[in-house]
């Protein structure tokens, strides 16, 4: 602890102005004994005139005068304020008064934030955290001005030292005026020196690293990187944490201003939509249980927040499209036919997802679209099971998902020649894994056969579409069908009568393809084996050309088209890869269009058919 | 001003947006946001210049 030596001042002027000093002094540290040794302490001219007159016996005005001049000559001592007129004498028990100075060159605030050897700034983010705070409030975040600077997000002052070039104004024509109008002149140019007005920096870079001047025109930019710039805003607010806008579909609308929904209004929509039995529009669910009127200003806000919280809910599915928001729930009966899975159906259209895709070869996207239809023949697959694999060219027809994650949409189809209508279910490729159409089943075997022409073709309505055909005279034939009314179905022929135009290599009639009997009817789950559907469909469609102990068949490849496509869907293109790539399978030299199976040996039949022809000969 | 280089797309005055697409009173379309968004930006980078 270092002891505190007290100064003892020296009062100069006459010997009375000394005294008169000295004893104003003693009085006034004795009035602050217990202040700090330099806290000042202060008394007016008017106290001290008014005590010492009273002490005196003399003119409070003559004391002031006698006190002020003593006081004045020792200023040293006592420093003198006037204050709204009010003279008022400063001392400290040090023996003068020195006002503190607050030393702010060096604090530990200046040094936290402005450190001596400052890491290198490229992105604001380093020094700003960007995480966000579980709750939902933004908080001002303090950024020194050194930061800034340094990131650049405000200018840099310029120190007020720096000193103006001479020769600017030297070499200014001005320099010739006479040296009286000079100096202003200098002292101007010292006080505002010309600053170059800032170049901002107007190059933004997306997160997927493609650089927009935002100088150029918002029509320019979105003409050139539109699609670019709304995924990657798409992206990001589908991301953002705090929801400040959410998606449904293509619109956006912010979180905190939509209407909240509780769980009784959202069991009242999903007993609504299992009374009906089927899918239900947004604006039929808002009508009919929210009694909300289209012609209200909040309709449509109204409808997204419908929509959006719908789209939360797991007990809801969304099946719509643009123009037509259906939403769907659990245990609503199921669209189209029960024998085949939805896993297994994807399995077995799972080419078109590998590019054997022939369905664009007579039609293009282009005049798909334009001309909103789309011409397929029926194959027995197809014309069993209600089902039409999601070729290229039915995609182009039908429409596309509204929601990134959407599984399948209801559509409805109509068949105008028979004012009939009925509710299919468009499932969306996933992965490798093929899209179909499903529910045609009851039109398909009412008025269609396989072989028939259809013509699929979109309406004024998006979700509505019609199937025609070609009709003709009714004409009755056996055709191959699929009885399963025993326990292990198989194939036979039936009498079938239909009315529309076929395409005569696809039907199926006992006189063309009367060997078809025989094949056999696989689980599904079996028929994904395409390969071995093939070898099996060979078999019994090809004509035998080898002999019992080395078994060879022949056909052509239309019939293994039209017979293949009873067992499982395949494209002509498939079928030719498969062809190509099978060990077992040659072409035909002598005959173009031709191919051969010989089945590989194998070890348990080699024996079986010498049996069989010693039986046969018995 | 704003340094075009603190702009984080998808982030910076996304609030300001969202106020915006409050005060139509309708949801908007993707495309007309990003607009909307792209002259909310605009007006930042280039607020100094103007004034300059």
């Amino acid at each position: 602890m270092t002891a505190v030596t007290r100064e003892r001042p020296t009062f100069a002027g006459t010997e009375e102005q000394q005294a008169l000093a000295e004893e104003i002094y003693q009085l006034m540290v004795a009035q602050g004994r217990l202040f700090a040794f330099d806290a000042p302490i202060r008394q007016t001219l008017q106290n001290l005139a008014d005590f010492y007159a009273r002490q005196r016996q003399m003119d409070p005005a003559e004391a002031a005068r006698l006190i002020d001049e003593a006081l004045r000559v020792n200023d040293h001592v006592f420093a003198r304020q006037e204050t709204n007129g009010d003279v008022v004498f400063i001392t400290s028990r040090r023996g003068r008064y020195i006002p503190p100075q607050v030393d702010t060159v060096h604090t530990f605030k200046q040094r936290l934030y402005e450190p001596e050897n400052p890491l290198p700034v490229d992105d604001i983010s380093v020094v700003v955290t960007t995480t966000r705070p579980a709750l939902t409030t933004v908080e001002p975040v303090f950024i020194s001005e050194y930061w800034q600077q340094q990131a650049g997000l405000i200018p840099v002052v310029v120190e007020s030292t720096v000193e103006t070039p001479v020769e600017a104004v030297v070499a200014a024509p001005e320099a010739a005026e006479p040296a009286g109008v000079s100096a202003p002149l200098e002292e101007e140019s010292r006080v505002a020196p010309p600053v170059e007005p800032a170049q901002a920096n107007t190059v933004i870079v997306l997160p997927n690293g493609l650089q927009i001047d935002l100088r150029r025109p918002v029509e320019e930019l979105m003409a050139q990187h539109g699609n670019t710039l709304m995924s990657q805003l798409r992206m990001a607010i589908e991301n953002d944490p705090l929801r400040r806008l959410v998606i449904f579909g293509n619109q956006a609308f912010p979180e905190a201003a939509l209407v909240s929904f509780g769980k009784n209004d959202l069991r009242r929509i999903s007993e609504y939509i299992k009374e009906v039995g089927e899918p239900l529009l947004d604006t039929q669910i808002i009508a009919d249980i929210f009694y909300h009127n289209p012609r209200q200003s909040d309709y449509e806000v109204f409808r997204f927040a419908l929509n959006y919280r719908l789209s939360r809910e797991k007990d809801f599915e969304f099946v719509g499209i643009e123009g037509a928001r259906l939403w769907s729930v659990r245990n609503l009966p199921a669209i189209g036919t029960k024998r085949v899975k939805a896993s297994e159906m994807g399995q077995l259209a799972g080419y078109i997802e590998e590019g054997f895709d022939d369905s664009l070869a007579e039609q293009s996207i282009d005049s798909i679209r334009k001309s909103g239809q789309v011409s397929h023949v029926l194959t027995f697959f197809e014309w069993e099971y209600g089902i039409l694999p999601l070729t290229r060219a039915l995609a182009a027809l039908l429409p596309q998902p509204l929601l990134a994650d959407q599984r399948s949409a209801v559509l409805r189809f109509e068949l105008p020649q028979h004012y009939l209508s009925t509710l299919v279910e468009l499932r969306y490729p996933t992965g490798n894994r093929g899209g179909w159409v499903q529910g045609f089943e009851t039109l398909f075997h009412d008025y269609l056969v396989p072989g028939a022409l259809i013509t699929l073709m979109r309406t004024d309505d998006p979700r509505t579409f019609a199937i025609t055909y070609e009709e003709q005279e009714e004409t009755q034939d056996r055709l191959l069908v699929l009885d399963e009314t025993k326990k292990t179905p198989k194939f036979t022929f039936a009498n079938i009568s239909y009315a529309c135009v076929v395409d005569t290599d696809m039907l199926l009639s006992q006189q063309q393809y009367g060997r078809l009997r025989n094949l056999k009817a696989f689980p599904m789950n079996e028929r994904r084996k395409a390969d071995l559907m093939l070898e099996h469909v060979f078999e019994i469609i090809g004509a035998p050309v080898g002999t019992r102990a080395e078994p060879k068949y022949a056909a052509s490849f239309e019939t293994l088209f039209v017979a293949l496509n009873v067992l499982r869907p395949a494209s002509r293109e498939y079928l030719t890869h498969l062809l190509a790539e099978g060990d077992n399978f040659a072409p035909d030299a002598s005959r173009p269009g031709w191919w051969f199976y010989t089945p590989p040996p194998s070890p348990e039949e080699d024996e079986e058919p010498d049996d069989e022809d010693f039986d046969d000969e018995e | 001003m704003m340094d075009g280089k603190n702009i984080i797309y998808g982030e910076t005055a996304i609030d300001k947006l969202a106020q915006q697409v409050r005060a139509t009173g309708q949801p908007q379309d993707i495309q007309s946001l990003t607009e909307r968004y792209l002259e909310i930006l605009r007006e930042l980078v280039l607020a100094g210049e103007q004034q300059a």
